[in-house]
C-alpha cells in the first residue's frame, strides 16, 4: 500500500468516524470506543469500495478485522 | 404434537433422547448421524402427525432446497450475477415467509408450521452467502439438518450455516465434550427457572392490570414476562444444542444493562436482530448511500435504512399495527441515537458512572414503552 492510499484509507475513516482523532490512537477498538458501529462499518464497506476498488461483501468480514485503525489497514493492503 | 421445552412430557422424551448423544460424546465418538436421527424423530413428535404441519414443512423444505441447490449451481457457473436475478431469487426464498404471515391475518386459513420465520431465516441467509460467493459447495443432508435443528426449530436461535457446520462437522474430545454437556445442562435448568419459574410469576401479576394507571404496571408486568418466557426457552434451546454439540449462538446479553437503544439491540434477540443487520441493513443502506439522493448523505441513506430495517422486524412478528408502530418505533429510536452520539456534546461523557446509570435507566423506559406498544394493550383499551 503506497502513501496516498493510507492517505485514502485514513481520510475515509474520519468522514465514517466523525472525528480526526482516529489517527493518532491506531490501536484503540473503534467499535467498543463508539466511534464505529453498524452504520459506520457499511460506511466503510462502500467507501472501500468506491474509494479503493476493494469489494468485500458484508458477511465474508469479522467486525474483529477491522476493529482497530491498524487493523483496517492490513485489512485493506491484503485486498489491493 | 409436543410444546418445545413446554411440559414435563417435552422433558421426558428430550432426556430420552439425549441419552445416546450423551454416551457418544463421552466417548469421544462423532455426535453427527445421531443428531440426525434425533432431529427426524423430534421434529415428527413436535410437529405431530395429525395437524397437517409436516406436509406443510415437507413442502417448504422441498420448495427451499430446490431453490437453495439451483441457485448455487447457477452462482458457480456465472462468476458475475445480474443483481436483478439475485434479488428475484432472494425474493423468492421469502416468499413462503410472506405467504404464512398474510395467511394470519384470516384466522379460517390454517397455513404454515412451527418455526416458519426461523426456517426461513435461515434459508435466506444461505442465499444471499451463496450470491456472495462466500458458500461455494454444499451438500443436501447438511443444508437440512441446518435448517430443521431441532433444539432450535420452534423459535430459534438463528444460527448461521458456515459457524453450525464447523460445529456439526467435528468430533469434539471427551474433555471438550464434558465442558459443552456441562454448560449445556446449566443452561438448561436457567431457562426453566426463567420460564417456569419466574414468567409464570409475571403472567399471574397481569391480570389485574387493566385501566389507566394500570396500563403502568402492565407496562413493566409484561416486559418481564416477555423477557423470561423466551430468555428462558433461548436458553434451554442453547443449551440442548450445546448436549448435541453445536454451539448455538446466544439470544440475551443482560439487555436491561443496556446503556443505548443500539446497545440494547446488541444484547435483546440477538440472533435475530444480527440477522436483520448483517441480511437486510448493511445490504440497504449500501444501495441507499448508491442511490443520487443519497450519495452525498452517507449517513442519512444510514439512519432511513435503520428505520425501514427496523418496521420490517416488526412486521415480521405480523402484520398488525401494533406490531408495525413497535417497529417503527425502535427504528426512529435508534436513527435519533446515532444523530444523538454523533452531534450532542453530552455524549463525549459517556464514561462517567452517572452518566452510564442515567443512560441505563432511560434506555430501560423507552424499551418497555416499546414493549407496551408490541402488547397491543394499548390499542385494545
Amino acid at each position: 500500500m503506497d502513501e496516498a492510499q493510507e492517505l485514502a484509507v485514513l481520510r475515509l475513516l474520519v468522514e465514517v468516524c466523525g472525528t480526526d482523532a482516529i489517527d493518532q490512537e491506531r490501536d484503540v477498538d473503534l467499535f467498543d470506543a463508539g466511534l464505529l458501529d453498524s452504520l459506520g462499518f457499511t460506511h466503510l464497506l462502500v467507501g472501500l469500495e468506491d474509494d479503493l476498488g476493494i469489494r468485500v461483501p458484508p458477511t465474508a468480514v469479522e467486525r474483529d478485522e477491522v476493529s482497530t485503525v491498524n487493523r483496517i489497514l492490513t485489512f485493506v493492503s491484503e485486498r489491493l | 404434537m409436543i410444546e418445545a421445552y413446554g411440559s414435563l412430557y417435552w422433558f421426558y422424551i428430550l432426556g430420552l433422547a439425549t441419552v445416546p448423544a450423551i454416551v457418544l460424546g463421552l466417548l469421544g465418538k462423532r455426535l453427527r448421524s445421531y443428531t440426525r436421527v434425533a432431529t427426524v424423530v423430534m421434529v415428527v413428535l413436535m410437529l405431530g402427525w395429525a395437524t397437517g404441519q409436516l406436509w406443510w414443512l415437507l413442502g417448504f423444505l422441498v420448495f427451499e432446497l430446490a431453490l437453495v441447490k439451483g441457485w448455487l449451481r447457477y452462482r458457480v457457473g456465472h462468476p458475475h450475477v445480474n443483481p436483478w436475478i439475485a434479488r428475484l431469487v432472494a425474493a423468492g426464498a421469502t416468499a413462503p415467509l410472506v405467504v404464512v404471515k398474510a395467511a394470519n391475518l384470516f384466522p379460517t386459513l390454517s397455513i404454515g408450521f412451527l418455526g416458519v420465520s426461523y426456517l426461513s431465516f435461515r434459508v435466506i441467509a444461505v442465499v444471499l452467502e451463496i450470491t456472495d460467493g462466500l458458500i461455494k459447495e454444499l451438500p443436501l443432508a447438511d443444508l437440512t439438518f441446518f435448517v430443521i435443528f431441532f433444539p432450535t426449530l420452534a423459535s430459534g436461535p438463528i444460527d448461521r450455516l458456515r459457524r453450525f457446520q464447523q460445529d456439526a462437522d467435528r468430533v469434539w474430545t471427551r474433555e471438550e465434550y464434558v465442558y459443552l454437556l456441562g454448560r449445556g445442562t446449566s443452561l438448561v435448568l436457567l431457562g426453566a427457572v426463567y420460564k417456569f419459574v419466574l414468567a409464570a410469576w409475571f403472567t399471574t401479576q397481569l391480570d389485574w392490570a387493566v385501566g389507566w394507571p394500570r396500563t403502568l404496571a402492565y407496562m413493566y408486568l409484561y416486559t418481564g414476562r416477555l423477557f423470561f418466557d423466551f430468555a428462558g426457552y433461548s436458553a434451554m434451546a442453547v443449551g440442548t444444542s450445546y448436549v448435541f454439540g453445536i454451539r448455538t449462538p446466544p439470544n440475551f446479553r443482560l439487555p436491561f444493562a443496556a446503556e443505548s437503544i443500539k446497545d440494547f439491540w446488541n444484547r435483546w434477540h440477538i440472533s435475530l436482530s444480527f440477522w436483520f443487520r448483517d441480511y437486510l441493513y448493511t445490504r440497504l443502506t449500501m444501495f441507499l448511500m448508491r442511490t443520487r439522493i443519497f450519495k452525498a448523505h452517507r449517513v442519512a441513506a444510514g439512519r432511513t435504512a435503520l428505520i425501514v430495517n427496523m418496521t420490517l422486524m416488526g412486521a415480521w412478528h405480523g402484520f398488525a399495527l401494533h406490531y408495525l408502530l413497535y417497529g417503527l418505533y425502535h427504528g426512529l429510536l435508534l436513527a435519533g441515537n446515532d444523530w444523538y452520539e454523533r452531534k450532542c456534546p453530552l455524549y463525549a461523557h459517556r464514561h462517567h458512572l452517572a452518566y452510564r446509570l442515567i443512560a441505563i435507566a432511560v434506555t430501560f423506559q423507552l424499551v418497555v414503552f416499546g414493549f407496551l406498544l408490541f402488547s397491543g394493550h394499548i390499542l385494545a383499551s
